[in-house]
């Protein structure tokens, strides 16, 4: 009898992303996937991939020691290789992105190497695409306030090592406190009222997030949380994370809290294109209809220079605060931000 | 120009399926591929079996229906849906002819049978007949300027030949209506008749290639002007096939062709698998020079990847009104440096046609390197 099994077709439309920690993939990643469904990414197809730009830099010249030559570098058969998996190659996937930060203070600091990553890894759907973040990938947070006109002429000095400094810096910004809001949850649920089952407990998280009106809000809460605690606890949880909730201040709105962020990230992909434009161009006026044709005209490689030249200097040096990861969401479609209204409230 | 095509319960194709000429979207390169607002460049990709040859053999099904020459019975089987119990195929053509959009729309029962026909011309219906219940509505001949036509005269034909049906029914009333109507030289009706009549297809994968020169004779007796000869030579040259060619007249007055060496080589004899789809090709183009449409299936079966690409480059410069459809397996094509994202298109095993930039909610540039694309499943859905 025939027996075709081992012709079994590849999976195909896969998605890699390499990110640095657990940051980047369980919170900024997995929110942004949650705000824009329509990228249709799945969690486990991002890879904590536990290294700094540099070091990656020195996996690819180890398996590519000829040099960089056009479309040669195969990054998931990289990581395939060095993770011990079975091995993967990029014409199986639509998606490869690259987050890393700039990590000026790194022994490895080498202004030509990334700028080689940067220059080469410029095609999300092909060799893939590096998006670099100033100084690093929480500078998604440094907005002050929506709008924040500031946030154009936002700087660090080079001294101030990112790291911990940088993150204490920015850890009770407005974007902070509503990034931080599911694991808030969490944090009330698991240690306060002691819900130990994870699944239950995230389940409790996604339900409370989906409310989208202050109406009944005590009584909405209860209802999602009376299979898990008792009638006391009840009583209690249904106050305090009523008073978690409408801190945020999105309920007086009509929408859920994915909805609310995702509006929240539509304001900081504004804000930190119209920062790019500014630093590639050195044009800070602000100009609502602009905004497209500023986006298209960045260069990423261009920018890594301006930032290369800035902080030269390790006593005056500066660093321009810049997110850049956040550009994957208007490089897949420009039309998932609404960008008229970023300066607006 | 052709600006749709439906149709629905033809062969593979149970549900409606369309091409849409008039879907362009806002690039701002290749502008070449698009021809008075219509798409005229198309390149058609899709797995084995999805349909690309039936599409063509659909789209030309109308010229059957405008055919002067009262075409000869072809097989009956095999023309509607296998799997529907509907019992005709329904084909919806939408040309625009200035600013006029005209709508002929019909319904077969197979390939020589109609069951029924409708034209409408910007919105109005202009004529109905129905073969099998003789319903009918010719009120608005007017608007298309034919009503001094008799129309009594083929009632009566369809009612005398009522026994024999299978003649009358493969006349339409199109047909009918143009051939017996004095129209004025720039009515719709001509330029639909003109339009449809140079309509071309050419099927390379299955054409026989005969190495006999005699088969050839027409096209290489064209080749005795000089130019006509130095034309084709230079067309195979750019087309990266490095030949001279000369033409000898034979004793008994045939001209015959030659690959120029030492010696003289017969070209027919010869030629590679290649060169002779490529002179095919060549042959229909000639000779079909004004052709309105033209539906090339599997057109670079035979060709190195440049050679395909010189091709499209060949058509955008020599016929950039005429409305060019491609098949093809070449994924090498499927790029924006020669084409768009509006203008290639995927087939699907469903019998569903959808533009690159429709296939996926990701918003298409230039830089967008498609054939990795396609490769890697970001049109999975859609194939």
């Amino acid at each position: 009898m025939n027996n075709y099994n081992w012709l079994t077709p590849r999976r195909r439309r896969r998605q890699l992303f390499i990110v640095e920690g657990d940051h980047e993939k369980y919170e900024l990643m997995q929110l942004l996937l949650k705000c824009y469904p329509e990228l249709e990414v799945n969690l486990d197809d991002i890879i904590v991939y536990k290294t700094n730009i540099y070091m990656f830099y020195k996996d690819i010249e180890k398996k590519y020691s000829d040099g960089w030559d056009e479309d040669q570098i195969d990054l998931p058969w990289i990581i395939s290789k060095n993770m011990d998996w079975e091995p993967l190659y990029k014409k199986d996937f639509t998606n490869i992105l690259l987050i890393f930060d700039y990590e000026r203070h790194d022994p490895n600091f080498s202004e030509e190497k990334i700028m080689i990553m940067q220059q080469y890894f410029n095609d999300v759907t092909n060799v893939g695409q590096l998006y670099l973040n100033y100084p690093m990938v929480e500078s998604y947070q440094h907005l002050l306030q929506i709008p924040d006109r500031e946030y154009i002429h936002r700087t660090i000095p080079v001294g101030l090592q990112p790291g911990q400094k940088y993150k204490s810096l920015i850890k009770d910004t407005m974007i902070a406190k509503s990034v931080n809001l599911p694991i808030k949850i969490k944090e009330i649920l698991s240690q306060r009222f002691q819900l130990s089952d994870h699944e239950a407990c995230n389940s409790c998280v996604e339900q409370l997030l989906q409310i989208n009106d202050t109406k009944d809000l005590k009584e909405q809460i209860e209802e999602v949380l009376s299979d898990v605690l008792g009638i006391n606890d009840l009583k209690t949880a249904k106050h305090q994370l009523a008073d978690t909730l409408m801190r945020i201040g999105y309920l007086d709105s009509g929408v859920t809290y994915y909805g609310y962020m995702r509006k929240l990230f539509n304001h900081i992909i504004g804000h930190n294109i119209w920062k790019a434009h500014r630093i590639q161009s050195g044009e800070f006026e602000f100009s609502d209809s602009m905004i497209k044709e500023w986006f298209r005209n960045l260069k990423l490689d261009i920018i890594l220079s301006v930032q290369n030249h800035v902080s030269r200097d390790t006593e005056n040096g500066f660093i321009w605060i810049l997110n850049t990861c956040v550009f994957l969401i208007p490089d897949y479609n420009f039309d998932l931000v609404e960008v008229e209204k970023i300066l607006e409230k | 120009m052709l600006k749709k095509f439906e149709l629905r319960n033809y062969k593979n194709f149970e549900e409606p399926i369309i091409i849409d000429f008039g879907k362009v979207g806002g690039y701002q390169f290749n502008e070449d591929c698009i021809s008075n607002q219509l798409i005229s460049k198309m390149i058609i990709y899709g797995r084995n079996a999805t349909g690309k040859t039936n599409l063509g053999v659909a789209l030309r099904d109308i010229t059957y229906n405008l055919s002067t020459v009262g075409f000869f019975r072809r097989q009956e089987g095999n023309y509607l849906n296998a799997d529907s119990k509907e019992p005709f195929a329904e084909f919806i053509y939408t040309f625009r002819f200035g600013q006029d959009e005209l709508i002929y729309k019909y319904r077969k029962i197979s390939e020589v049978k109609i069951h029924d026909e409708e034209l409408l011309l910007n919105d109005i219906r202009c004529f109905y007949y129905n073969f099998a219940s003789k319903a009918s509505s010719f009120e608005n001949l007017k608007v298309l300027e034919a009503d001094t036509i008799v129309i009594e005269r083929f009632l009566s034909s369809m009612d005398t030949n009522e026994d024999d049906e299978s003649v009358e029914q493969t006349l339409s009333f199109l047909r009918w209506l143009i051939s017996n109507t004095a129209l004025s030289a720039n009515s719709i009706l001509l330029k639909l008749d003109n339009y449809i009549n140079r309509m071309a297809f050419v099927t390379v994968s299955n054409t026989m290639m005969p190495k006999i020169p005699r088969m050839y004779d027409s096209f290489t007796n064209m080749l005795a002007d000089k130019e006509a000869l130095i034309d084709f030579e230079d067309f195979l040259n750019i087309m990266g096939i490095e030949c001279n060619l000369a033409l000898e007249l034979l004793p008994e007055g045939q001209n015959q062709l030659y690959f120029k060496h030492n010696k003289l080589v017969p070209f027919f004899e010869n030629a590679s698998s290649g060169t002779l789809a490529l002179t095919n090709l060549y042959r229909r183009f000639e000779m079909g020079k004004t052709a309105s449409l033209m539906y090339l299936d599997e057109f670079d079966a035979f060709y190195h990847y440049e050679m395909a690409e010189k091709i499209i480059q060949f058509f955008k410069h020599k016929y950039p009104n005429c409305q060019i459809i491609l098949t093809t397996h070449n994924t090498n094509l499927m790029t924006n440096r020669l084409m768009r994202p509006d203008c290639l298109f995927i087939l699907s095993q469903q019998g569903n046609l959808t533009s690159l930039c429709d296939a996926t909610a990701r918003e298409l540039r230039e830089g967008h390197n498609l054939e990795k694309m396609y490769i890697s499943g970001e049109f999975e859905r859609y194939e």
